[in-house]
């Protein structure tokens, strides 16, 4: 998957937006979420969601090593994250918003970090299905961010092969943006019917055939990208 | 705005009523005092007008309202759970207790069963829909039996004051 850095910063844009409404994302934002081990309650912080015993030790080391304005007072908390919970921990907590809301290294760190964790990983899964056009990387990178890949059992409810099994690009992504809006739309659990916003969004932009996403506004949820 | 008024509700309710949960397994035969019947509802009513009249919805936002609904139900769950507790005998007590305790598992085990998601922004608020959705529908079932209980108490009760 070749994009131009401009590309690249659409995609990351428009997901930035769907997650927090805002194109630059949150990087100082913290939730808890009762998503850890066992279902324990956890940290889940930054501008794509890292959470308290998934990749947050890493991405605190990374900050820590950087040199960041409160890298000293995060140094103490590097062995703690993951094995003692700091959930409820308010100095970790605020030291973790601050570095994010203050800090250009963390702001830095933090792109470096998701772009190895997620665009990346979305990019070579695409590389590997043999998928070429801008729009396929937001409708694979979106699918990574937000369901953790692309789910099995949403690519058994259509009949199109991927390009690398000679399957036709457009035609995969149209079917499978389809079947992932009718999942989403029809679930039993009614609250994920709001976020249709994100295939809403891509299924624009293949009717007005912005395929290399050259056609500017990307209208994300309301929200103007430009890519800038 | 909610979540502050939620922390103060569960500091100054929650916790005594916890604590008198473990006194009276000791000692005293009542867990709550009577007419005190604490409501959650306007706080309900508050999330639920505004994740309808939100216009713009994000991830984070959808996430971060289904928990505090999931929350709340828990809440109300624990409020119920603990004034049934009131009008049971040791026995009675003692079985409702094994029973949640069980059902708290079952919860924890159905919600997690509940996501399609591996990973990725939309897995909590898959799991926190479903925990919700799972204790609405054990919340209505211990009101229906707190219903009841408290219509028997009051059939007693006058049916002690009319004898002589």
């Amino acid at each position: 998957m070749n994009l131009t850095a401009k590309q690249k910063r659409i995609c990351e844009q428009v997901v930035n937006v769907f997650e927090t409404g805002t194109i630059h994302g949150k990087y100082g934002s913290i939730s808890i979420y009762r998503d850890g081990p066992h279902k324990i309650r956890q940290i889940t912080y930054g501008r794509s969601q890292t959470t308290e015993y998934g990749n947050l030790y890493e991405l605190v080391q990374l900050y820590v090593d950087a040199n960041g304005t409160f890298s000293n007072q995060l140094s103490p908390y590097v062995e703690k994250i993951g094995v003692t919970p700091l959930v409820d921990d308010k100095q970790f907590k605020k030291l973790l918003r601050d570095a994010g809301r203050k800090d250009p290294v963390m702001h830095r760190v933090q792109d470096d970090f998701f772009d190895k964790r997620y665009f990346q990983p979305a990019m070579a899964w695409a590389d590997k299905n043999g998928f070429s056009l801008p729009l396929s990387a937001l409708v694979i990178y979106d699918s990574f961010i937000h369901s953790g890949s692309i789910l099995y059992f949403l690519r058994k409810r259509f009949p199109e092969m991927p390009p690398a099994k000679g399957g036709d690009e457009k035609i995969w992504i149209r079917q499978y943006t389809d079947a992932r809006q009718d999942w989403l739309a029809n679930h039993q659990l009614t609250i994920l019917h709001a976020t249709i916003y994100r295939t809403q969004c891509f299924k624009g932009e293949m009717a007005r055939d912005n395929w290399d996403l050259s056609q500017l506004p990307v209208d994300a949820n309301g929200v103007d990208v430009f890519g800038d | 705005m909610f979540k502050k008024f939620f922390s103060l509700f569960m500091v100054f309710l929650l916790m005594p009523m916890a604590s008198a949960g473990q006194n009276a397994a000791k000692e005293c035969s009542e867990l709550v005092p009577n007419g005190w019947s604490p409501s959650l509802e306007q706080t309900q009513t508050l999330i639920e007008d505004e994740l309808a009249a939100k216009a713009r919805k994000n991830q984070r936002f959808l996430t971060q309202t289904s928990q505090g609904m999931a929350d709340l139900r828990d809440a109300q769950l624990f409020v119920v759970y603990v004034q049934l507790m009131h009008f049971l005998d040791a026995g009675e007590r003692r079985e409702l207790f094994n029973e949640q305790k069980c059902w708290l598992s079952r919860r924890e085990l159905s919600a997690r069963t509940a996501v399609d998601s591996k990973g990725g922004s939309l897995e909590p608020l898959e799991y926190s829909e479903a925990f919700r959705k799972i204790t609405e529908e054990r919340l209505a079932e211990l009101e229906k039996r707190l219903t009841e209980k408290q219509t028997n108490t009051e059939k007693k009760q006058i049916k002690d004051e009319r004898q002589p």
